[in-house]
């Protein structure tokens, strides 16, 4: 088993990879920057060290200053977390140089899953049913053209490098795909270094459905189940539940079994999470695949019993994951609401300093937060305050938990987006687990 | 500041401008004790800390054997090499943004630092 790890992350994952560090019996270290000097996980974990000022790019994306931290702190891993570095290949590959042990798959696989076009490629050969869409990266204008043509409008200009949401551009009928390839490989080569583009059939009122895989170093893998995380505003996830909801059991057995197989094509190792699109009719197709933990894995967490962050440790140190896909149970409902510094009708940041902070509790409620009475939320870095996890027995007692957990949160000081997830809770939409990804888009 | 002597903390208080001795490495905040005056008479107030620019180990010298480049009363140029940062086995010098002497070298050679250490309390010259 690891003995030190050293956590190159900060705010509320931070905080939860240190808790299951303390409960493994392994001493943690957070890199922080100064901004984040007096947090809460920079205050719970065993040792600290600042590694830079505020801006990301000199602190917490800052390669060398974090290698230099593990180095002089002694510690033999790293754990990324999520965002930030945790799917730079580059960086991967840098620990595994110097003999510090990645917590996560291997840089070949982080590459291989990067490359968004030759990720495609990899599910398609594995079986998995893929969006329609180009063959690998176009090759020009033309290729988009023909294949948009053959595939149907609308069609969505992606960027290889891209993911996530960023680096993608709808277009709706023939006339303006030019323009709209040309925007977009020019702002993929600002934002990615790469001006690489492929191009997929627009699914409307598609739902965004993930599977959790897990692998040991051993090649035995598993699927923990999916999540919905169709709630979405410009791609960025608001709620997040596991079982997706109305969605056949079918379905859900292909999504798993596809998931695992692209998983297995690219012998993952850690934790990580295949997405799909899913229609009206139940079918489903692959998107994407993240190589890495995700903000919302704690609702796999409690309707598995299992926990991520945890494993990801015991399979980084070595260990073997030690059960197989049949010992996995899936149990209840859980819905996380992400809780962001952000006025809830604009969704524009809030900034500012949490003058009060209360969060919810009692039976079936999770919290997962970094902050505290007095905090100022940096400028620098995402908005969220806290996830608000909540377990039930099914869907109908998880959502009414939510709404009691979200009414006796209190946060003075800093707008939330509280209010927009007690709004969307009682939406009979939602509700009837038919909520699509355009909807919110739509209401607003 | 904390309770309990099981935590430890890399990060060094700013030094006030008195200069009090650095803690050692593992040694809990807030254990400073004192240290005589400086070389000069008392200008303690006007001395300015020069912090480490990056993570990693300090050296006083480029290589194990020399000297080391700047010592506590020596009168130092802008732009002047004051000691060596290594982090990833490179060795980043790190040149005074003032002319002024060294009152005060904060830390001692091969000890790691983290950004916005300490590291040498200046005089600055008019």
């Amino acid at each position: 088993m690891l003995h030190k790890i050293l956590i190159a992350n900060r705010g509320e994952i931070a905080l939860r990879i240190l808790r299951a560090c303390r409960e493994l019996g392994i001493r943690s270290v957070v890199a922080h920057s100064t901004a984040d000097a007096d947090s809460l996980p920079v205050k719970l974990a065993d040792e600290s060290i600042c590694i830079g000022p505020p801006e990301p790019r000199q602190s917490y994306l800052n390669i060398p200053a974090i290698i230099s931290a593990a180095a002089i702190t002694d510690s033999e891993a790293i754990h990324p977390g999520y965002g930030l570095l945790a799917e730079n290949a580059a960086f991967a590959e840098i620990c595994r140089a110097c003999g510090i042990t990645f917590i996560g798959p291997s840089p070949e696989a982080i590459r291989l899953m990067g490359d968004k076009a030759q990720a495609r490629a990899m599910a398609k050969q594995a079986g998995a049913p893929l969006v329609p869409g180009s063959e690998g990266p176009l090759e020009g204008l033309d290729e988009a053209q023909a294949t948009a043509d053959k595939i149907g409008y609308p069609v969505i200009v992606k960027a290889s490098a891209g993911g996530g949401g960023r680096g993608m551009r709808i277009v709706r009928e023939r006339e303006s795909l030019a323009r709209a390839y040309a925007t977009c490989q020019a702002e993929a080569g600002a934002a990615f270094g790469s001006s690489e583009l492929y191009l997929e059939k627009f699914m409307e009122e598609a739902r965004h459905v993930e599977v959790q895989v897990l692998g040991d170093r051993n090649g035995i893998r598993v699927h923990l189940g999916e999540r919905d995380c169709s709630v979405q505003r410009r791609h960025q996830k608001l709620l997040e539940e596991s079982p997706a909801p109305a969605i056949t059991r079918q379905t859900r057995e292909g999504l798993c079994k596809a998931a695992l197989a692209v998983a297995n094509a690219v012998n993952y190792v850690s934790a990580g999470t295949v997405e799909f699109l899913v229609d009206r009719s139940g079918a489903f197709y692959f998107i994407e695949m993240n190589t890495r933990i995700q903000v919302e894995h704690p609702v796999t967490e409690l309707v598995t019993g299992i926990d991520l962050i945890r494993e990801q440790i015991r399979i980084a140190s070595g260990e073997p994951l030690g059960y197989k896909q049949s010992a996995i149970r899936f149990t209840g409902h859980a819905i996380e609401c992400r809780i962001n510094a952000e006025d809830p009708e604009h969704f524009v940041p809030s900034p500012g300093r949490v003058t009060t902070w209360v969060a919810p509790g009692g039976f079936g409620v999770r919290v997962d937060s970094h902050m505290m009475p007095g905090y100022t939320v940096p400028p620098n870095y995402d908005s969220l305050l806290a996830k608000i996890i909540v377990y039930g027995r099914d869907r109908a007692e998880a959502v009414a938990r939510m709404q009691r957990a979200l009414s006796e949160t209190l946060v003075e000081g800093v707008k939330t987006t509280i209010p927009f997830h007690l709004k969307l809770l009682a939406d009979p939409v939602f509700l009837a687990g038919e909520f699509t990804l355009p909807r919110l888009e739509q209401s607003l | 500041m904390e309770s309990g002597g099981t935590r430890i903390r890399v990060v060094r208080e700013h030094a006030p401008a008195a200069g009090p001795a650095p803690a050692a490495r593992g040694e809990s905040l807030g254990a400073a004790h004192p240290q005589p005056a400086p070389l000069e008479a008392p200008t303690a107030s006007n001395l300015i800390t020069i912090e480490a620019p990056m993570v990693g180990t300090f050296y006083r010298a480029s290589q194990p054997t020399s000297p080391p480049l700047v010592s506590e009363g020596d009168v130092i140029k802008e732009g002047q090499v004051l000691c060596i940062i290594e982090a990833m086995k490179l060795m980043n010098e790190i040149e005074a943004k003032l002319a002024g002497r060294i009152a005060q070298v904060l830390v001692e050679n091969a000890q790691p630092v983290e950004y916005g250490q300490p590291l040498f309390l200046v005089e600055p010259l008019r």
